[in-house]
């Protein structure tokens, strides 16, 4: 599903920062996987490279048999909207969108019918939890539902992939676990593949597969569950 | 159409749900430009305007008739009351009147010492009973009274002749009053004295350096009856063109010289040309002023967005689709702003205008709404707020996606 292949990153300015160091290794479909270490240690730049949100300084990386770094802008815009999902620590949610419109956006960008894409995400955030609440901006609701509106919208494309940046990270343990729940009932149900980055694995360790660690950019180990 | 459909959508909801404050003052200003475009292209094409209907109402009418010029040139128009009562007959003729021509020099004696100033002028002979359903001689009158048709012993001086007014001419008579006697020589040598009744001021044309005495006063000096050296015409310009009437008249009589006000007053075109330059310039700058003010405004509202682009951009939506929803949103304050303008300019200030005219001494000025001009104005403002909301989205949502997400 993923192949990752001598990847780098190195930030430039006065003094280079080199982020990540001949990173390799594979994903295979249906697997979820975090991918941890210590603050620096490169776990979200990693992250942005394979969702595309950045682009590496040396490497290549394959998401389902395509040879993402050589994309175009458009073609790499065109990827994230139908392959790759993407939650973000902060939420990022639209502020002027309802949970229900901020999770069909994207479904409505790649021009799937109107009812249709309506059903889905009301099904989507029935799914997690939150089908009472679908007209609610992001303002009114808390950090949990928040983070969970952005998980229904990261699906609404049926994604080949999940990334997840730090979901958990700013939910109060009872919100993180609901949310790690969630992630493992889609792998579980629907043999989504899904990497997250996490600095507290264990509370992600009884859900996943395997675990990457990453210390100063470079792999420093796997771990099977 | 997915991509104008998202971009819609996107930009519906950013109008709906982003600042009250900042999309009024956005409205506020283009209404304000929109204002600007019309009002001042009005009132700088109603200048010209205003100068013509001066020109016509005083001097020229619609359509003048002359006398016959081939095979043979003739002084005067015979058989006069005939051909008015037929011209009458044409649908849409609204009046018309009858005016001769005498070349002559008027003099006066200020101090009654036999000191006579004299200055050269057009003496016309006019019929008082009609002259004035054509030409608007009597609200011109600054002293004095009109000539009624059995005056013809007395004479009505332009201030230009009598002198004393706003605008002393080097040529004129020093202040004549009403009630003084001024001395017209005639071209065949012919002296007569007259009373002056009135005095009137008219700025443009050759009436306010003219005198003018009754039709009958006239003939008596010529020697003619029933004739005229002009015949002047009133159309309703509603019902025709001004070039339709002269055709019809033209048909009637093929031996006289038809000519309408637009030929007449083709010395004047480069002025009113001169006019029209200005207000296409002044547009265009009030147009581009109004383009520089949403591209900031619109830059602004981008920049204050750079979060929601790159979240955009993150989710995989193409850059074309948010700059799209951008020109949207310029394009929709851009319509309000230009309705409101309009509102503005046609139902509170051309009100105003005409309740509290611009009084010139060319004439009345009012801002006169070219429909053209106002569709290509506007036209030229919408395609300047499609680009004024192109560029600065186009230039925020180059952004690193990641940079704008961490604002």
């Amino acid at each position: 599903m993923i192949t990752v292949s001598h990847l780098s990153k190195t930030y430039p300015g006065k003094v280079p920062n080199p982020a990540l160091k001949d990173i390799s290794f594979s994903v295979t479909e249906g697997e979820f996987i975090i991918i941890s270490g210590r603050s620096g240690s490169g776990k979200s730049t990693l992250l942005h490279q394979l969702g595309l949100l950045d682009v590496p300084s040396g490497g290549s990386i394959s998401i389902d048999g395509i040879d993402v770094l050589n994309l175009t802008d458009a073609e790499r815009s065109q990827f994230r909207l139908k392959r790759l999902g993407y939650v973000f620590q902060e939420y990022a949610l639209i502020a002027e969108f309802t949970a229900l419109q901020n999770v069909y956006l994207p479904a409505m960008a790649l021009g799937v019918e109107s009812a249709a894409y309506k059903q889905h995400a009301k099904q989507l955030l029935t799914t997690v939890g939150l089908g009472e609440r679908l007209d609610h901006y992001p303002s009114e609701l808390s950090g949990g539902e928040q983070q969970r509106v952005a998980v229904a919208r990261a699906l609404i494309n049926n994604p080949k992939v999940l990334f997840a940046d730090e979901p958990t990270a700013n939910l109060d343990h009872l919100s993180a676990k609901v949310v790690l729940e969630l992630f493992a009932k889609l792998r579980n149900e629907t043999g989504q593949t899904i990497l997250l980055v996490t600095h507290e694995p264990d509370e992600a360790r009884p859900f996943i597969d395997r675990s990457i660690w990453l210390s100063d950019g470079r792999i420093d180990r796997f771990e099977e569950r | 159409m997915r991509t104008v459909r998202t971009a819609l959508f996107i930009a519906t909801k950013s109008i709906v749900q982003g600042s009250k404050a900042s999309m009024l003052l956005m409205i506020c200003i283009l209404a304000l430009s929109f204002l600007n475009v019309t009002f001042t292209a009005g009132i700088l094409a109603g200048f010209p305007q205003a100068v013509y209907a001066n020109l016509v109402d005083n001097s020229t009418s619609d359509v003048v008739i002359n006398p016959q010029q081939y095979p043979t040139v003739r002084t005067y128009i015979p058989d006069q009351a005939r051909l008015r009562a037929e011209i009458q007959t044409i649908p849409g003729v609204e009046a018309t009147t009858r005016e001769y021509l005498l070349a002559s020099s008027v003099a006066f004696d200020k101090y009654h010492d036999g000191q006579y100033v004299t200055t050269s002028g057009e003496v016309y002979g006019v019929d008082p009973s009609d002259v004035n359903t054509v030409l608007s001689f009597k609200k011109d009158l600054i002293a004095g009274q009109f000539l009624s048709p059995s005056d013809t012993d007395q004479i009505l001086l332009g201030v230009g002749v009598a002198g004393g007014g706003k605008y002393p001419q080097p040529a004129d008579l020093g202040g004549v009053k009403v009630g003084d006697k001024v001395r017209v020589t005639y071209s065949n040598g012919d002296i007569r004295t007259y009373t002056v009744k009135g005095i009137y001021s008219i700025l443009l044309g050759n009436l306010g350096d003219s005198a003018i005495i009754t039709s009958r006063e006239a003939e008596s000096e010529l020697g003619v009856h029933d004739e005229a050296s002009q015949i002047l015409v009133k159309t309703n310009l509603q019902y025709a063109s001004v070039d339709q009437y002269a055709a019809k008249i033209r048909a009637l009589f093929p031996n006289l010289k038809v000519q309408t006000y637009k030929q007449l007053l083709a010395v004047v075109a480069p002025v009113i040309a001169a006019f029209n330059l200005i207000s296409y310039i002044v547009s265009a700058i009030s147009i581009l002023i109004a383009a520089v003010i949403i591209f900031v405004l619109i830059y602004i509202n981008a920049v204050n967005r750079r979060r929601q682009i790159g979240i955009l951009k993150a989710i995989g939506l193409r850059q074309s689709i948010i700059v799209l929803s951008y020109v949207f949103q310029s394009l929709f304050y851009m319509t309000v702003g230009s309705i409101i303008g309009a509102g503005l300019a046609f139902g509170v200030v051309t009100p105003f205008m005409d309740a509290h005219p611009i009084v010139l001494p060319i004439g009345v000025l009012y801002p006169v709404y070219v429909p053209v001009t106002i569709a290509i104005s506007t036209l030229m403002l919408v395609a300047a707020s499609m680009l004024a909301g192109y560029f600065p989205s186009k230039l925020v949502a180059r952004e690193n996606i990641l940079t704008a997400i961490d604002r």
